[in-house]
């Protein structure tokens, strides 16, 4: 597919594909993820990212939710796992990127369709419960991606992650009698917080910190030779002041567990890394530029 | 007296008994429902759920439930009607999110709404106001259904203002708050609004996405009532909006499972074929469900997914009439080559695993084919395109190709036969490809000249798209005829190899096609050759006497400077003996 990438000539737009998966545990944060690369907001000049699209209905309905979430302040809905795995929405979105080098008019096309998997996925491989579980395991062997989210601020479950995405991997494996390699992107996210901040450039040193024997496991399945693996940090939310930076967001509830929060200024939001993976998954090919501030 | 079961099941969660007796959702059970009554859902309300006929949205400080009450038809299945109410609150889960959930209760028949309500005002009666809310900490087992009895169904006189009011206003009514002060009245007013149609209300809710669907809707606040006008609005004459009637849950899953990349289900396939079987859905109701899995979009700007490719197939074999937009999509007139373009290798891989599926279909095949060769004919789209999907290994049109050359080659002869005893084109009825694109092909028969061979190419008639497609066509349904018979028409001569395929035996350049006189292209090469075959005696006796001159002049010299360089010699041994 990268080959492609570069065989165009410059001037061209090109078009790259993506049929990716979204999965984590409950409150790890993947619909705020997918609302914040959906609402992109107006990139500065020096950004890659030209603009953020809907291509089918569930992704116009994701941009619109996404307005209505992160600037108007209403609140996000845990997404149910439907009965029926076929469904789950299925967001079509088209990431525009320009060109690094070369002519400045050339852009890059990339058509995504990611399905945001309820958090309850994970603690059903656990279990092995759950009546559609086969269902949504044949689903993700048709995805030539996969995104990991994980809560960067959840090391205490790296254990149970492990235990989760181990069944996964071994179910995938049996679900799709094509051996083709996948690619999985671990991503640590809520990296607005203070610590997960300061080292967001440094994703692959601060997952193997936080969560070592997930990353122990994801590398010995690369090393295994099934799996592509790569490491990125994302914050939704972004921060606010550059010397002294504080996440961008306010609570709008809070209990033991978790805080559910909304945008402070949505006129300052600059949410970082967000498509970074998506662009390693769909080529192959890390482009540090959209890991940059 | 007669006793009514009232049955109930709940939206399926892990729940947290939290220490002051509440609870809160620590996730959801998938494709669960709990606290059944029963030992299973009714399978049209599990179908009505899964169309979102109950869906309404709860603001999270709302503290009052909403309510949804609904009459489900039973299917040919040969179930009954069911009757359900849903009780839906706002609850949260430990991550401070706040969502719906929603209690269901049912009672058979198409006419028990209101003993529901009966119940359930009765419960809230008894329990000091509250009503029978979601409570997933109440453990409720199969066969502890309500037992409930029933005094014949009350007359609920309306007064005359309530009657005008609902005669003056089209479904869905929207009532602002405090219209219907009761679910007893809600019900009431539907029943009559209703009309004999099945009963739907929604009462006390803040949004529903789809108005349309219900008969009468009291909106919870004023700005609710605001949104649910707006919305109401913009949902008025909209033809591309599924009907009630209609499984959208189950088309948008066959649809998304067949481009999804998977194998390829029966059940989806019954799906698709059962609603066109049916005429469930308009072209336009069509359109706008393929729209919302991304057609138009993709038409409109190009997918790098090959799911477009696949939903763009489907589309053309569910909806003839777009098969010429995606062949167009296909293949550009301008612009990329075959191999560029990888959503042509993504269909072909799905019209594998679709061939045979959709045989009993025959017209929507033959229809999308009519139309694709018009547009061949009038250069909208390649004939590239149309080869491809007529020869392509594994094209679920493919099948029906023999039918159209049998087509065209009825027509054709209709159009000789028809000149040939009245001198005018057959009737437009009786065209199997339609009449429109034998048009410019009746002007020219319509000249004398039309039947001695003549260049018809001089009367408009420009069919040379079809002589190469047909030609191309020609190794697999023996369509040379049709090829030689588009040449002449367009060129005035037919390529020799058409030719010879068409009359092999034919000794001169001229023979008669579907009663057309066609000529042999003859090339300067076969100019050539025919003059030497002609005059072969006189090139011959020419060649010879040529060959002998030049012989005998060689041989001439040759001796003759044998005999120079002799007597050469002789003058040099002279001199030097001088």
């Amino acid at each position: 597919m990268f080959k492609d990438l570069f065989s165009q000539k410059s001037g061209q737009s090109q078009d790259i594909s993506g049929d990716i998966r979204v999965v984590g545990d409950r409150l790890s944060g993947k619909t705020t993820y997918l609302a914040a690369l959906a609402r992109w907001p107006k990139a500065g000049s020096s950004s890659l990212v030209e603009a953020v699209t809907a291509s089918n209905k569930n992704g116009e309905d994701l941009i619109e939710m996404a307005q209505n979430i992160l600037e108007q302040g209403e609140e996000l809905e845990p997404t149910g796992l439907p009965d029926e795995v076929l469904e789950m929405k299925n967001y079509g979105l088209r990431i525009v990127l320009r060109k690094q080098s070369g002519d400045q008019n050339a852009l890059v096309n990339l058509d995504l369709i990611c399905k945001d998997y309820a958090g309850e996925f994970i603690s059903d491989l656990l279990n092995q419960s759950g009546v559609q579980l086969q269902e949504y395991i044949q689903d993700c062997s048709l995805a030539t991606g996969m995104m990991l989210m994980i809560d960067g601020t959840a090391h205490r479950q790296d254990s149970q992650y492990v235990r989760g995405i181990d069944k996964l991997m071994v179910a995938l494996d049996r679900a799709d009698d094509r051996a083709r390699k996948r690619r999985i992107a671990m991503v640590l996210t809520k990296c607005e917080l203070a610590d997960l901040w300061i080292n967001r450039h440094r994703p692959r040193w601060r997952a193997s910190a936080r969560f070592p024997k997930l990353c122990e496991k994801l590398n010995s399945w690369q090393r295994f030779g099934a799996w592509e693996v790569d490491y990125f940090s994302v914050s939704a939310f972004g921060v606010l002041g550059n010397r002294f930076p504080r996440p961008n967001y306010k609570q709008i509830a809070r209990n033991r567990q978790a805080v559910a929060a909304v945008l402070e200024d949505p006129k300052r939001w600059r949410p970082f890394g967000l498509v970074s993976p998506i662009y390693w998954l769909c080529t192959g090919v890390r482009n540090t530029e959209l890991d940059k501030d | 007296m007669a006793t009514v079961e009232i049955h109930e099941f709940s939206t399926g969660i892990n729940a947290e008994r939290l220490p002051d007796g509440g609870w809160r959702s620590r996730g959801f059970r998938v494709g669960e429902y709990m606290n059944l009554t029963l030992p299973y859902i009714p399978e049209t309300v599990k179908r009505a759920i899964a169309n979102k006929r109950f869906e309404v949205f709860k603001d999270r400080h709302s503290q009052e439930p909403s309510f949804v009450g609904r009459v489900v038809p039973s299917t040919e299945n040969g179930d009954h009607d069911w009757s359900v109410v849903a009780v839906v609150t706002s609850g949260q889960d430990e991550g401070g999110r706040s969502t719906s959930f929603y209690r269901y209760f049912l009672c058979e028949g198409g006419d028990s709404l209101w003993k529901i309500l009966a119940w359930m005002e009765h419960y809230q009666q008894q329990s000091g106001g509250k009503w029978p809310v979601f409570n997933p900490l109440a453990s409720k087992q199969v066969g502890e259904s309500h037992q409930w009895n029933v005094n014949p169904k009350p007359k609920f006189k309306l007064p005359d203002d309530w009657q005008s009011f609902l005669n003056a206003n089209q479904t869905p009514v929207i009532l602002s708050l405090g219209y219907a002060s009761n679910l007893k009245m809600i019900n009431a007013m539907a029943e009559v609004k209703a009309n004999g149609e099945q009963v739907s209300w929604a009462y006390n809710v803040e949004i529903i996405e789809r108005p349309y669907l219900f008969i009468i809707i009291q909106a919870a606040n004023e700005e609710s009532y605001q949104r649910l006008m707006q919305r109401r609005q913009g949902q008025a004459n909209n033809t591309r909006l599924v009907p009630l009637s209609v499984d959208e849950a189950a088309i948008k899953t066959a649809i998304n499972g067949l481009i999804g990349g998977s194998q390829v289900r029966d059940e989806w396939i019954q799906t698709i074929l059962a609603t066109l079987e049916g005429n469930q859905l308009t072209v336009e109701q069509w359109e706008a469900v393929f729209d919302a899995q991304g057609a138009g979009m993709a038409i409109k700007r190009g997918s790098a997914d090959p799911r477009m490719g696949r939903l763009l197939t489907l589309r053309a074999f569910v909806l003839p009439e777009t098969l010429l937009e995606f062949l167009g999509w296909l293949w550009p007139i301008e612009g990329r080559k075959k191999q560029e373009n990888p959503q042509i290798q993504a269909s072909q891989e799905f019209q594998s695993k679709l061939k045979n599926k959709f045989n009993q279909r025959q017209n929507h095949f033959t229809d999308g084919i009519k139309n694709a060769i018009k547009a061949v004919y009038k250069k909208r789209i390649p004939k590239a395109a149309v080869v491809w999907l007529l020869i392509a290994r594994g094209s679920i049109w493919a099948p029906y190709r023999r039918q159209i050359v049998e087509d065209v080659r009825t027509d054709l002869i209709a159009i000789n036969n028809s000149f040939s005893s009245k001198r005018t084109p057959p009737e437009p009825k009786d065209f199997k490809c339609g009449e429109s694109i034998w048009r410019d092909l009746c002007s020219g028969w319509q000249s004398s000249y039309y039947r001695y061979g003549a260049a018809y190419y001089r009367y408009g008639a420009d069919y040379k798209p079809f002589a190469e497609l047909f030609a191309e066509l020609g190794e697999y349904e023996l369509a040379f005829d049709l090829s030689a018979y588009f040449y002449q028409v367009s060129d005035g001569e037919v390529p020799k190899n058409i030719f010879k395929q068409v009359l092999p035996r034919e000794r001169s350049d001229e023979g008669t096609v579907l009663g057309m006189k066609v000529k042999r292209k003859i090339t300067i090469r076969d100019h050539c050759l025919r003059f030497v075959i002609k005059y072969a005696e006189i090139i011959l006796i020419i060649g010879f006497l040529l060959a002998s001159h030049v012989i005998a002049f060689s041989l001439g010299s040759i001796v003759g400077e044998n005999k120079g360089s002799e007597s050469g010699s002789v003058e040099e041994i002279k001199s030097e003996t001088d």
